[in-house]
This record gives C-alpha cells, sequence and structure tokens, in this order.
C-alpha cells in the first residue's frame, strides 16, 4: 500500500508477450509494491476493467497495435465511460508517427511513451514515469511534454 | 239705256260731210295746225316726241287726224272712241307708255282737237246755223271722247296705284323679311308726337313687347355700356344727328352685342324724331373673336410645335417673317427687317449653295420641294431646319411670291441620327455576331438572317426572307411541335421554350441534320410580337463532349483504381510499421540485454559483432521510419491549416535540442510568417533541414544557420514550378557546413541519394525526398545552392495564398 501518491495498482495491456515479461521485470526492480496486471489485448482489458473484479489501476499503458480491439478504441471507450475515465493513461508503443501520437492525444492519452530498444531506457523510463504525480492527476495534458522524451529527463 | 241715249247723240247729221270736205281739201293744213297749236299749249306728251322730225310729227299728225275725220265721215264715231280707249288702256300708243300719260294730256289734246276742226268751218260754209250745229256735234264727240278716256285714264291710274301698293307691301315685307334675316330692326322715334314705331325685328331683337321709355329701355344695357350709349344719343340730338353705337343687351339671362345707327331730324334746329336700325351682332362679333382667337392659337402653335412661317415677295424683295420664326433663327420677334443678305448670311456655310440652288430652281419651276437646311442662330446654335412651301405667281411671273413653313428640327434630327447610329452600331454586332442570329414574326416568317446564319445553314438571306423558318429549318418529324408551342405561346404567353438555351436538331440546305445550341427571346416592335434566335453549331462540341464523356468514364475507372492501389499501400504502411519494426526492436532490445547481463564473461570480439547488430538493427529501423514518414507525406488526407512557423520552428529546435547543444549549433531566424500549411509537415520540413545543416557541419565548427523569409512575385522566380501570378514566401535556410558540389543540386532531392560515407554522415537519403515532396504537396518547390565546404543554402516557396 502506497502512502503517498505513487500508484499502487498499475494496468498494463500488450499483445507482446516479450514486452510484457520485460516491462513485469523492470516493474519488480523499480518498485516491488506495485501490483501490476497484464491483459494481452484491448477487449480482455476492457473486460477486466468493466468486470469490477480487479481494483481500477491507478495507471494504464495502453499498447496502440493490438488484436481484436486496439489501443485507441480502448482509450476512447475508458475516456467515454463514467467509471473509467478518470484513469491516467500511457500509451505504449512502438509507432512514432505523427498521426499516432496526435490521435492519442485527440482521444485524451496523458503521455505518449515510444517503446524502447534496450532494457537500460526501460528501466529508465519507468522510474521517471513512475515517479510523476498521478494521484491527483487532471485530465489536462500540454502538448508539447506530452511525449515522453527520455533523452530531455 | 246709257249708252243707247249716248250711241244716238253720236249719229251726227252735219259732221260727216264737213269731215269729209276736210279729209280731201284741208288734212295737211289741218294736221299742220293741230301741231302749232300743241306747241302753243306745250302739251306734256309732246316730250316723247323729241326724236321725231318736223316730217314725222306732220305724217303722224296726218295719220291721226285722217283716222279721226274717216271716222267722222262715216259716222262711225262711237266706234272711233272705243278703239281709242281701248288702245290707250291696253298701252298700244304711240312713243309712250299708258302710264306716261298726264291728265293734262287729254284736256288740252281735247282742246287742241275741237280748235283744230273749228279753224277751217268758215272756209266749209257760211251758213251760221251749219256752223253751230257742227260745232255743237264736234263738242258732242269730244265730250263722249274726253269721258271715255279719262274713263281709261282713271282705269289705268286706279289699276296703277293698286300696282303700286302692291309692290309697296312687297317691298315692306321684303325689308322685313331681310330685317329679321339680318337680325335687323328699323325704327322711328317721334320726340314731339311721343309716338315711336318698330319693325317687328327691333321687337325681336331686345324681346320686348314695347318700348315705353328709354329709361325702361336702358335697364337692360349692359351696366358699363350705358354711359357710351347716353352719350352716343345725346350727341346725336344736340350736335351732327348722327347716331352711331355698340353696346351689349342683357335680357332673359342671355346677353347679345347690338350695333345701331340713326340719323335725327331737327325742326327748328331741336330735334324731332330720329330714324334708325338696330342690329344683333352677337354671332359676328362672336364669329370675330373666335377668328382671333385662332389667330392666337395660331400664334402659340407656332411656338409650341416651333413652326414658323415666311413670305418672301420677289417682286419687291420684301420679306416677312411669323414671331416664331425670328425665334427660330434666335431673333427677338420682328426686332429688325428681314432681308435676303441677313437671312443667307445665317445660313450654315455648308449649306448656302444647296439652298441658293433650291430657290432657283424653285423659281423656274414654281414649285417648292421640301428642303433641310442647318442655320447658325443668333444665339451661337446651329440648329437643324426643315421646310416647305409654294410659289404663288400671276401668269407674267413679274409678283412672284414664295410662301412656306419653317420647323426647328435640330431636336429631331439629333434624335434620329443617334437613332441610326444606334441601329448601324446594332446592325454591326449583329453581321459581326460569332452566333447564327434569326428573327421571326407571330407567323414565324423570318425578317432577320445574319451573315454566321448564312455560314451555318449555307442558305443565304435573299434566299430564306419572308419564308416560314419552320419549313425551312426544321425536320419534318418536329415541325408540328414547333408549331404548337408558337401558337401555345401566343395563345397563353407561356412558353417552355423561351428565354433557355436548348440543344436541337436542325435542316442546313443540303437537308442534312445537325446539333444547334438554339436560344429563343421573345421582344415587340411596333406592337408587333418578334422572336430573336441565336444559334451554334455544336455539332463538333456534342463531339467533343462525347469523347470527354468516355475519357471522363476511363479516368473514373482508373482513379478508383489509383484509390485502391492506395489503400493497399496505406496497409502496407501499416504492416511495415509494426511488423516489420517490431522484431528489429527485439533484436535490438535482447542484444542489449545479452551484452548486459553478461557484462565481462563474454570475448571482445563478440561484444563487438554484437554492437555491430545493434548498429545495423538501428539504421534498418532508422530507413524504415524515414520510408514511412515519406509513404505517408501525401496533400490527400492531411487538413491545411493556418500554421504559425514560428510555433513549429520552436518546437523542432526542442526536439533538435540535443544535437544542438552537443555541436553548440547557432540558429538564427527572422519572425516567420502564418501560412496555410499541413502542420505535420511543415514539422518534418524544418525538422530535416535543420538536422541536415546541424549533421553535415565541419567538424570542430559550431553550425550556424539563418533562417530569412521574404514575399517574391511569381514571375521573378526562375523555375518550372513558378506559377507567374502567384505570390510566394521565399524561405531561405542557409548554413555553413560542408556543402556539396553545384552538379547535385538537383539530385540531393532524388529517393536514397547519399552524398556522404554512412559511417561518417549517418543517414537513409530520404530527408529531402521527403522535403521536395512536402513542397509538391503545399503547390510549392524547393532549390538548392552549394559549393563544396563553403555551406549550402536551401530555397523553399510557399504560396502565400494556399489554395486547399
Amino acid at each position: 500500500m502506497a502512502l503517498s501518491g505513487k500508484p499502487v495498482v498499475v494496468f498494463l495491456a500488450d499483445d507482446d508477450a516479450d514486452d510484457r515479461a520485460m516491462f513485469e521485470e523492470v516493474i519488480h526492480e523499480v518498485d516491488p509494491t506495485i501490483q501490476l496486471t497484464c491483459a494481452e489485448d484491448g477487449k480482455i482489458l476492457l473486460t477486466m476493467l468493466q468486470s469490477g473484479k480487479y481494483p481500477l489501476p491507478q495507471l494504464l499503458f495502453l499498447d496502440l497495435n493490438m488484436p481484436n480491439k486496439n489501443g485507441k478504441e480502448c482509450l476512447e471507450e475508458i475516456r467515454n465511460s463514467d467509471r473509467l475515465k478518470d484513469i491516467p493513461v500511457i500509451i505504449y508503443s512502438t509507432s512514432s508517427s505523427p498521426k499516432d501520437i496526435d490521435d492519442a492525444f485527440e482521444k485524451g492519452a496523458n503521455l505518449y511513451v515510444r517503446k524502447p530498444s534496450s532494457f537500460q531506457e526501460l528501466r529508465f523510463i519507468a522510474r521517471a514515469v513512475l515517479a510523476m504525480e498521478w494521484s491527483n492527476y487532471k485530465p489536462f495534458v500540454v502538448r508539447n511534454t506530452f511525449v515522453f522524451s527520455y533523452k530531455s529527463v | 239705256m246709257n249708252s243707247k241715249v249716248l250711241k244716238s247723240k253720236l249719229i251726227f247729221d252735219h259732221l260727216p260731210a264737213y269731215a269729209s270736205f276736210l279729209l280731201e281739201n284741208k288734212l295737211s293744213e289741218c294736221a299742220k295746225i293741230q301741231l302749232t297749236y300743241s306747241r302753243e299749249e306745250n302739251i306734256p306728251l309732246l316730250k316723247f316726241f323729241g326724236s321725231y322730225s318736223e316730217k314725222q310729227l306732220l305724217d303722224l299728225g296726218k295719220k291721226t287726224m285722217s283716222e279721226l275725220l274717216t271716222a267722222f265721215s262715216c259716222n262711225q264715231v262711237e266706234q272711233f272712241i272705243a278703239d281709242a280707249s281701248a288702245n290707250y288702256s291696253k298701252n298700244n300708243l304711240t312713243t309712250l307708255e299708258r302710264e306716261e300719260v298726264v291728265a293734262e294730256d287729254i284736256t288740252i289734246l281735247s282742246f287742241i282737237r275741237r280748235k283744230s276742226l273749228r279753224v277751217f268751218l268758215s272756209t266749209y260754209t257760211t251758213d251760221l246755223r251749219i256752223v253751230n250745229e257742227i260745232s255743237e256735234e264736234i263738242d258732242r264727240f269730244s265730250a263722249a271722247n274726253d269721258a271715255a278716256i279719262f274713263g281709261a285714264f282713271l282705269e289705268i291710274k286706279k289699276e296703277e296705284t293698286h300696282r303700286i301698293h302692291n309692290e309697296l307691301q312687297q317691298k315692306q315685307e321684303d325689308l322685313l323679311e331681310a330685317q329679321e334675316l339680318t337680325e335687323m330692326g328699323s325704327f322711328l322715334w317721334d320726340m314731339k308726337g311721343g309716338r315711336s314705331s318698330y319693325t317687328p325685328g327691333v321687337m325681336q331683337i331686345f324681346e320686348m313687347e314695347e318700348v315705353s321709355s328709354l329709361d325702361s329701355f336702358m335697364q337692360y344695357v349692359h351696366g358699363e355700356d350705358r354711359a357710351v350709349l347716353k352719350k352716343a344719343i345725346d350727341s346725336a340730338l344736340t350736335n351732327d344727328g348722327i347716331y352711331e353705337c355698340e353696346y351689349r343687351f342683357v335680357k332673359n339671362h342671355k346677353e347679345k352685342r347690338i350695333w345701331s345707327r340713326g340719323v335725327v331730324t331737327f325742326e327748328n334746329e331741336s330735334p324731332v324724331s330720329m330714324k334708325g336700325i338696330v342690329m344683333d351682332i352677337t354671332h359676328k362679333y362672336l364669329m370675330v373673336e373666335q377668328l382671333r382667337q385662332s389667330e392666337q392659337l395660331n400664334k402659340q402653335a407656332q411656338a409650341v410645335t416651333h413652326i414658323g412661317n415666311w413670305i418672301w415677295e420677289m417682286s419687291t424683295g420684301g420679306i416677312y417673317w411669323s414671331d416664331e420664326l425670328y425665334r427660330i433663327y434666335g431673333l427677338e420677334p420682328q426686332s429688325e427687317v428681314m432681308t435676303f443678305e441677313r437671312w443667307f448670311d445665317m445660313i450654315h456655310p455648308d449649306d448656302r449653295e444647296k439652298r441658293l440652288s433650291e430657290i432657283k430652281k424653285s423659281m423656274s419651276t414654281l414649285e417648292v420641294s421640301d428642303y433641310t437646311m442647318r442655320i447658325m442662330a443668333a444665339d451661337g446654335n446651329v440648329k437643324v431646319l426643315r421646310g416647305k412651301g409654294e410659289v404663288i405667281a400671276d401668269r407674267s411671273r413679274k409678283k412672284m411670291k414664295l410662301v412656306g413653313t419653317c420647323q426647328d428640327v435640330t431636336t429631331e434630327f439629333n434624335l434620329n441620327k443617334e437613332l441610326k447610329e444606334k441601329e448601324d452600331y446594332l446592325k454591326q454586332l449583329i453581321n459581326n455576331a460569332p452566333d447564327a442570329v434569326i428573327v421571326v414574326d407571330r407567323n414565324s416568317t423570318i425578317s432577320l438572317w445574319n451573315p454566321k446564319t448564312e455560314e451555318i445553314f449555307g442558305w443565304s438571306a435573299e434566299e430564306v426572307m419572308g419564308k416560314d423558318l419552320n419549313e425551312i429549318l426544321i425536320p419534318p418529324q418536329n415541325r408540328d411541335s414547333y408549331s404548337k408551342e408558337l401558337h401555345h405561346f401566343l395563345q397563353t404567353g407561356v412558353s417552355r421554350v423561351l428565354n433557355r438555351t436548348m440543344e436541337v436538331k436542325m435542316l442546313n440546305k443540303q437537308n442534312e441534320e445537325f446539333d444547334v445550341a438554339l436560344t429563343i427571346s421573345q421582344s415587340m416592335q411596333q406592337g408587333k410580337i418578334l422572336f430573336i434566335a441565336f444559334l451554334r453549331d455544336i455539332t463538333k462540341q456534342k463531339q467533343i463532349k462525347l469523347e470527354l464523356q468516355k475519357l471522363n468514364a476511363s479516368l473514373e475507372s482508373k482513379n478508383s483504381e489509383l484509390e485502391r492501389i492506395n489503400k493497399e499501400l496505406e496497409s502496407f504502411n501499416y504492416v511495415a510499421s509494426h511488423d516489420l519494426k517490431e522484431p528489429l526492436r527485439k533484436i535490438q532490445i535482447f542484444a542489449h540485454r545479452i551484452l548486459e547481463k553478461g557484462s565481462g564473461e563474454i570475448p571482445h570480439a563478440t561484444v563487438d559483432y554484437f554492437n555491430k547488430i545493434i548498429t545495423a538493427s538501428s539504421r534498418m529501423q532508422l530507413l524504415i521510419e524515414d520510408l514511412l514518414v515519406f509513404s505517408q507525406t501525401t496533400a490527400g488526407k492531411d487538413k491545411f491549416e493556418q500554421v504559425d512557423l514560428n510555433a513549429v520552428l520552436s518546437d523542432v529546435l526542442n526536439m533538435l535540442s540535443t544535437s544542438i547543444e552537443e555541436k553548440k549549433a547557432v540558429i538564427a531566424s527572422e519572425v516567420l510568417p502564418i501560412v496555410k500549411t499541413i502542420p505535420f509537415q511543415m514539422q518534418q520540413l524544418f525538422l530535416n533541414l535543420i538536422s541536415n545543416a546541424i549533421k553535415y557541419s565541419h567538424e570542430g565548427v559550431s553550425p550556424y544557420i539563418r533562417i530569412v523569409v521574404h514575399s517574391v512575385k511569381g514571375f521573378l522566380i526562375h523555375h518550372p514550378m513558378a506559377q507567374q501570378d502567384t505570390e510566394y514566401f521565399e524561405f531561405k535556410v542557409e548554413d555553413n557546413g560542408i556543402g556539396f558540389g553545384e552538379e547535385y543540386a538537383e539530385k540531393i532531392f532524388e529517393l536514397f541519394q547519399r552524398l556522404h560515407n554512412k559511417d561518417k554522415y549517418f543517414g537513409t537519403g530520404i530527408g529531402l525526398a521527403i522535403c521536395k515532396k512536402i513542397l509538391y504537396n503545399h503547390n510549392g518547390f524547393i532549390v538548392a545552392q552549394s559549393e563544396v565546404s563553403k555551406g549550402s543554402t536551401f530555397y523553399f516557396y510557399l504560396p502565400k495564398e494556399e489554395v486547399t
């Protein structure tokens, strides 16, 4: 149980098993108290969120390119749901296409993180993102800080 | 009874013998003495014989004496007397009319006759008894004769009196009738006796029974004229006796105008009566008044219509002009005496000769033809006059005069001129119209056919004028509907074909159908309906249209084919972006992981190989990403927005902050404009150009990048893409880098063109191709200028008004 505003329950939706494994590893390494729940695609994620069997996450990492229900669709449904709309959503995708970034911003994502090509970078990202103040999160994002850049951190 | 006694008394005992004696012996002497006595007694009827000679008189005397004496001798006196009085009554007298006989003639003639018969008694007998007997018998004859003649005389006088009376009465009646006809009456005003008489005409004029007194008459005289009338009467009575007055008389709500004239008779210098006439001159007065008014009207009419008239007496040279004619010439009416010279001087110099020859011609032909001339009026205006006239001449042509009228037609003339010019202009327009123009009337009879129509249909204007358009130009199968449509419009005023352009089939002279674009409009001229048709041969256009339609259809199918291909490409992009990048990323991440976990255990050479795997795969990743950007750089999908390029630049600098810091690069930019563009593409453009400038810098030298912008007109730019009329923003991105050879200025914008070794300058050869494509999407273009090691300058142009 986190004493401060640090997230305790974190969700990850990603169809890539390697990425899920590495993500779990890095989260465990950065903060072992975090309860990480993984979903294998968008559809599973939403079912889990809507079932009520799981505590709602304080932070959700969302891949864009997933089978069954992609990340953008999930984001849209979450933002349109009274119960889920306040969950902070971090896009976690390989895409660096401006269009994807822009769409995500428009649909109400809070941060856009490109999947790194080294574990070192991943660790770095996890630390930085989890250190951010998410408990007092307000659905207001500034466009030029929307894309997370580990160089600037 | 009486005549019987008289008869017996006129049988004479001695007279026949004495008469016979005289007949035989003294006839000439007797006639002679009778003439002598007639002269002595100065018998009045003698004057009727003034033209007779002495012998003629004596012969006449002998003849009458012989007749008398013969009657005596035969004792037929009674018959003689009857014959003589009958002769007289029947007016069978010699040389004079019976009415000319006066009573004296009868008594003196009787006396002379008796005296003459007695003269020769002494020579016939000396027996006093017989002388007495004969004298008595002569007296008896004379008494009977005188009685008979006087009887006839009286009868004649009676007849004459009667006749005269009748005549008088007739004259009186004629007079009254005349008076009535002339609305005239006569009066006699007796001042002494107070008795006055009037003809009925007077009472009729004054509409009165009688005139009791002058004062009672005066009350009907118009108030304004009473004093005048009174004065006229007083003046006649006291002065010259002549009375004449015109006055108004008002009775029964009628006003009459009376003219009266009279003469006063004086006795002992005091007036006793006045005779005179009165006349109702109301009608005459009105007629005169009307005449005066019509003259006035004529004057006004002249002024209104600007018609003046003139008379030119050729014999005297005198010229009369009406007031209006003076005004036409800009002169005060009758302000000067008009002369030929003065008039001729006012004629426009160009028209003088013509007018002069016209006048000369008029004088020889005695006819004035209508003429038109210009004058220079005294007020300085040039006017156009039109005139008519005639020559009035006597037989000798000595007293010749020209009379005529003259009208100022300047306005009309100018209007006509203007109208004619307009007409000419219209004609010109129709004749040179690029379209065929046909005008038809309500019966579809052709009344206009311009040259272009001749060209299109092959018929000349002469061939079709006055003919039915329906029969000439309309294909037989359409004639019925043409007539119906025309009829329908004429009946209802509603048409489905007027004022819109239709495509119809028509016939040319060769009877071939062809396609025509037809527009009909309706117009009125002088109250008659006209239809104006504009036609254009559209055979060619129709063919072109058909071809175009085919072309369009094939284009459309090609388009949809292209769209399909595009979609395939897009999905390929998507596959490329994820499915190609993911394995690469995995290669990298696990290669890193191996090096990280097994640090110190792995031999150096192996570490080196792993690093090469990482480098190669990351270059491939970059290549894929650049290719994706390139293929996604399209104009179609993204929306143009007003983009503040200053914000774009600052974003880009932010993105490049690491390398800027690393290379200590300086980027200086002018204030950039807001341009309607695709935001991402602008970012990409600036990113590529600036990152290139930083990348291709001299080692050890800080990159210096300068961005300058200004406006430039299209026609000033030497580039095949530059639009002459468009105004462009010219952006200049200048650096102090390694540059490149001028020969590569165009090549560098091609895909995968790299000028440098990838180990020295890491790149994919796609960046500038993307830039070129972005500018192409914006109707702009990009060029480069450089020299090896002297830096390069990129110019790119964006239209100021981007049309989406």
